[in-house]
């Protein structure tokens, strides 16, 4: 049996407990409370682990972008929406994607944005308003690099009904811990709103679904939050499109949840309903660049391209794979793992599919600005390594990559600290 | 347990004791996968054990004490992890193999400590305790196609760090 197996089959064997732990609980178990406390406990600030390192990593960059279009043609209505057309300006400096966007989004405004042609040669109509089981969402600026749409929105709780202002603010920046706060690298927060549904590019790709996305911003009352979604698309995506979203749920946590209720439990917090949305988006092909690196190691592995633009960098690295054998014992293998599992979620096929790696699965890699400012680490998928340009200069980048070890290279100190210690080291510059 | 959880909730202390210390493997799995090191392991696990005797009169279900009791111990572990990062300058953080005990089942230890938490989390709440992944997703306060996903990718994370390391090209 292979050791992997082996360990997944330990995961459920005891583990010898330590004496620290088991006194602990003995002590705590010995000196329990006798009467009740009262009053609410508070929910604690949490540190942003909404699947960071999965997040807009999708292999089918599913996320969801939240598009609202407001009806720019009715004044009235454009009155009661204050922050519409400049919600980046009021969101840019707190979100995990920091940057002026000022002077590269695009307002969404229904006569100028009204249609876009899609590849069927159909023009299709935008749709930038939804409204649904009293919420109501409108969009309001959209950017695009290629591989990401960058959304900002307003959401209207209409019955007045919603709490937004004890959404709890989460950190949006990866240094605590790594680095000293610093102007360079900030320790921001945002609060967040937590939508569900499904995604898909008018004429180019199917529906998929959106889990791990959020809506970074913050609560301008208790019924009103402005924020941006960042959509990571499932490729580099070189040609204008129109992005169709498909909401099916919006929920949010409060600093006022009762943690141990059953509302808690079944988030008291959350609307089911259908918010259908249609953005048509422009690809800045004029700011973001695609490097060829093509630095490979002995056995293959190695860095392939570098894509950098004025919001993030990504870091695309090469793995040789392998793939599973069809037999008795793979079978079993995916029985065992996927019992619980129905196979239209993740067939037996897709399992034989699955890349398998022959060296360790993940470079581990930082990238510094030549003024030795890392940039901020946004997880890996795939193999490539996402980070947020966080309005630097990305102009000059030195790109330093280590095999195995895991946050090793996040780990380092300077740019000489990373150079001593990785595999590959590249220098891009715009020269 | 249904019995155990009912006399908790009535304040029996005897019955709550017997319910945590039950549950001491998993704990102690989930937070050392989490935290790394066992002094904020015990830390979480004891404001865990806390915190569920101050609400287990408010538990509506006996039958979800496990699910309760494990969100609340992952939500403690993440806030104690999030104060250490904010305190400590890296150089400080142990190391992903680092445990401060002897076990048998070394290796575990060390695969399990090598990995994002996110992932140590899932399979450890998976294949160790056993949870649906619709429960999981609950703990987790995550989709259900999200655990999948991140079960999909530990196990090739897992997998991985068994192939053998070829000699590295040194620049």
């Amino acid at each position: 049996m292979k050791k992997d197996v082996m360990l997944i089959n330990s995961l459920e064997n005891e583990v010898v407990v330590p004496d620290i732990i088991v006194n602990r609980i003995t002590d705590t178990l010995a000196c329990l409370p006798d009467t009740e406390t009262t009053g609410r406990v508070k929910r604690q600030k949490r540190t942003y682990r909404n699947s960071i390192w999965l997040k807009s990593l999708s292999s089918v960059a599913a996320v969801f972008i939240l598009l609202v279009i407001v009806c720019i043609s009715n004044p009235a209505f454009a009155a009661k929406l204050p922050f519409i057309g400049r919600i980046f300006s009021q969101v840019q400096d707190d979100t995990t994607f920091k940057g002026d966007f000022s002077n590269r989004a695009q307002p969404l405004e229904n006569d100028e944005r009204a249609g876009a042609e899609v590849p069927s040669g159909e023009t299709v109509q935008g749709i930038f308003v939804a409204e649904d089981k009293g919420i109501r969402l409108t969009a309001s600026e959209v950017y695009c690099d290629g591989v990401s749409v960058f959304l900002t929105a307003q959401l209207e709780y209409l019955n007045g009904d919603a709490r937004l202002t004890t959404v709890p603010s989460v950190y949006t920046s990866r240094y605590s811990g790594i680095h000293e706060e610093s102007e360079e690298m900030p320790e921001t927060t945002a609060q967040m709103l937590f939508p569900m549904g499904e995604w898909s590019l008018e004429g180019k790709t199917e529906r998929a679904g959106m889990d791990d996305t959020v809506f970074e911003g913050k609560a301008v009352d208790d019924n009103t939050f402005i924020g941006m979604l960042v959509v990571p698309l499932d490729m580099y995506r070189a040609e204008d499109g129109v992005l169709n979203l498909y909401f099916k749920m919006i929920r949010y946590d409060s600093t006022e949840d009762d943690l141990f209720s059953e509302e808690m439990y079944n988030s008291e917090h959350r609307s089911d309903g259908e918010w259908n949305l249609v953005i048509p988006y422009t690809v800045d092909r004029e700011d973001t660049r695609i490097i060829t690196v093509d630095e490979y190691m002995e056995e293959g592995s190695g860095l392939e391209k570098v894509l950098i633009s004025p919001y993030q960098v990504i870091v695309y690295t090469k793995v040789p794979v392998s793939h599973r054998e069809d037999n008795e014992e793979t079978r079993a293998l995916y029985d065992k793992w996927f019992s619980g599992v129905k196979e239209e979620e993740f067939s037996y096929e897709a399992f034989l599919a699955e890349d398998l790696y022959e060296e360790e699965q993940l470079y581990d890699v930082i990238v510094y600005t030549k003024d030795g400012i890392p940039l901020d680490p946004q997880g890996s998928f795939d193999n490539n390594a996402y980070f947020s340009s966080q309005g630097l200069d990305v102009s000059d980048l030195y790109v330093f990559a280590k095999r195995g070890e895991w946050l090793s290279m996040i780990k380092s100190e300077s740019i000489e600290d990373a150079r001593n210690k990785c595999d590959i080291e590249v220098h891009l510059t715009d020269d | 347990m249904y019995d155990l959880t009912e006399r908790a909730k009535a304040r029996d202390k005897q019955a709550f004791s017997s319910l945590i210390q039950a549950q001491t493997q998993s704990m102690y799995k989930i937070a050392i996968a989490i935290l790394k090191n066992d002094e904020d392991a015990a830390d979480a696990i004891q404001d865990t054990i806390l915190a569920c005797w101050e609400g287990i009169s408010e538990l509506r279900k006996p039958e979800y004490f496990k699910t309760w009791l494990t969100r609340i111990l992952i939500n403690n572990c993440n806030r104690i992890g999030k104060q250490h990062r904010r305190t400590q300058r890296y150089d400080s953080v142990p190391e992903a193999t680092i445990y401060e005990s002897a076990f048998d089942n070394l290796e575990w230890m060390d695969i399990v400590g090598r990995l994002d938490p996110i992932y140590a989390e899932v399979l450890l709440l998976y294949y160790g305790d056993r949870f649906k992944i619709r429960e999981i997703a609950d703990i987790l306060n995550i989709g259900e196609s999200s655990v999948k996903k991140r079960l999909v990718t530990a196990r090739k994370k897992i997998e991985s760090f068994y192939t053998r390391r070829k000699e590295l090209r040194v620049i």
